[in-house]
């Protein structure tokens, strides 16, 4: 046998490990993940099944992933499937420094679940709620939206609550602790949605 | 050295090819990366740019995925995104001839898209997500509903077990508490004779003899399909990203 093994023997190989692993269970991979990789093969459960005798489609728990709980709960994400969360606990932590209410601290802790487990696609209401109390998001931009809709719905809820300021957020700029720390924040311009947004805000006072 | 490199020295070196060869780093999302069992960390980019130092993330067009069109149609999906979808042509064209209303032979064409282009686990709901804005309610409601009813009996209309769960999942094998839950309550639906209607037509429909061609249904799409203007993907719908998710499936954020 060759010592270098053929991209055949290889897949085989590394087949026969992910079987013992799934304790004999066939994974088939979805077809998001396959075209992820650029693989544009569809795999057949049924050949699949010809090909290992006895193995059966994996249905249940996957024996390669810790176990999660019956009922689980948002901490169980975090520990038993989220990638390590230092970043959002960072964000989340930078938050509550900066005396931000818990409701946004809790934004801030999950802003990122998604890459951990698409980013703020559903955060027009957060990035509406955050202006509106003169404060300028930093969630990443939804890179494909040149400009938010008034069409869209949450932009539409948000407003309809827009009412309360924040006693922090009363302070004068100087003496407020997030703006004395801006820079170090983040020197960037306001993003293009964000104008959008300050001047829907101003046009509706 | 070994000869034989250990699985994730071939990982590595595998990775270290496509980065040379593709000039952009494919990190994989979370949930693909648990599908596979790997609990690790995330891949690192800035490990990947020390070995091309010209590497991005990948932020536009996959280069190793069909273009799509500016404003994809559902069309375009089933032409560029999923997988042979024989089956469910089968499905669609098997309602025609049982004589279903037109809205219910787009839902057997539609059942089962996300095996064919999106998620395995837990298709119907998420297939019903997917086309939820763009159809009628008892479409999106059937297309969930398929994937639980499949799993119990319907002896009014002669629906059996389906032989391929016994071989498939072994004989003792029990649905999930989650679906048995929603059977109770579909099953007392008023479209519950929509979604076993879908069931129906979907057992029959893998005969790798009969050849459908998707335009055979191009007129029912366009009655009963709501296509967005701006194209699947662009709508400001509140599935949106789920179809961009397909355009773009390694997209780093």
């Amino acid at each position: 046998m060759n010592d270098v093994m053929t991209a055949s023997q290889k897949m085989d190989a590394l087949e026969d490990k992910l079987m013992a692993d799934l304790e004999n269970a066939i994974a088939v991979r979805s077809r998001l993940f396959l075209i992820a990789e650029g693989d544009f093969a569809m795999p057949n459960g049924a050949k699949l099944q010809q090909q290992h005798p006895g193995a059966k489609m994996l249905m249940g728990d996957d024996p390669r992933l810790p176990k999660m709980p019956d009922k689980p709960t948002l901490m169980d994400f975090f520990r038993l499937r989220l990638a390590p969360p230092m970043h959002l606990l960072q964000s989340a932590r930078h938050a509550k420094v900066a005396g931000m209410p818990e409701h946004v601290v809790l934004a801030c802790l999950l802003h990122d679940i998604a890459v951990l487990a698409d980013t703020a696609y559903d955060s027009d209401a957060l990035r509406l709620f955050l202006i509106a109390r003169g404060t300028e998001p930093v969630i990443p931009n939804n890179p494909t939206k040149a400009h938010l809709s008034l069409r869209s719905p949450s932009l539409q809820a948000a407003q309809s609550d827009r009412t309360d300021v924040l006693p922090s957020q009363r302070l004068a700029p100087h003496r407020h602790p997030l703006r004395q720390a801006r820079d170090k924040l983040h020197r960037r311009r306001p993003a293009r949605c964000h104008s959008d947004l300050v001047a829907l805000i101003e046009s509706r006072r | 050295m070994n000869d034989i490199m250990t699985l994730s020295q071939k990982a590595d070196a595998l990775e270290a090819q496509m980065a040379r060869e593709l000039d952009y780093i494919v990190v994989k999302s979370r949930i693909y990366q648990l599908a596979e069992g790997d609990m690790g960390p995330p891949a690192n980019p800035a490990e990947a740019r020390k070995r091309n130092p010209n590497a991005k993330v990948l932020m536009g067009d996959d280069p190793r995925l069909p273009a799509m069109p500016e404003k994809p149609t559902l069309m375009d999906f089933f032409k560029y995104r999923f997988g042979p979808s024989m089956h469910l042509l089968q499905s669609a064209r098997h309602a025609v001839k049982g004589g279903l209303p037109e809205k219910m032979v787009l839902a057997c064409l539609l059942h089962d898209i996300s095996t064919a282009g999106f998620i395995r686990g837990d298709h119907g709901y998420w297939g019903a997500q997917l086309v939820e804005p763009y159809v009628d309610p008892e479409v999106t409601w059937a297309i969930r509903a398929h994937q639980v009813l499949r799993f119990y009996p319907d002896e009014s209309v002669g629906y059996e077990y389906p032989q391929s769960y016994i071989t498939g999942f072994g004989e003792d094998y029990r649905p999930d508490r989650y679906i048995e839950e929603d059977y109770k309550r579909m099953r007392n639906h008023k479209w519950y004779m929509s979604g076993r209607m879908i069931t129906v037509h979907d057992i029959y429909s893998f005969d790798p003899d009969v050849h459908v061609e998707l335009e055979e249904f191009e007129d029912v799409i366009g009655r009963n399909f709501k296509q967005p203007e701006d194209g699947l993907g662009f709508d400001n719908s509140p599935v949106a990203h789920m179809w961009r998710a397909m355009i773009r499936p390694a997209k780093y954020l």
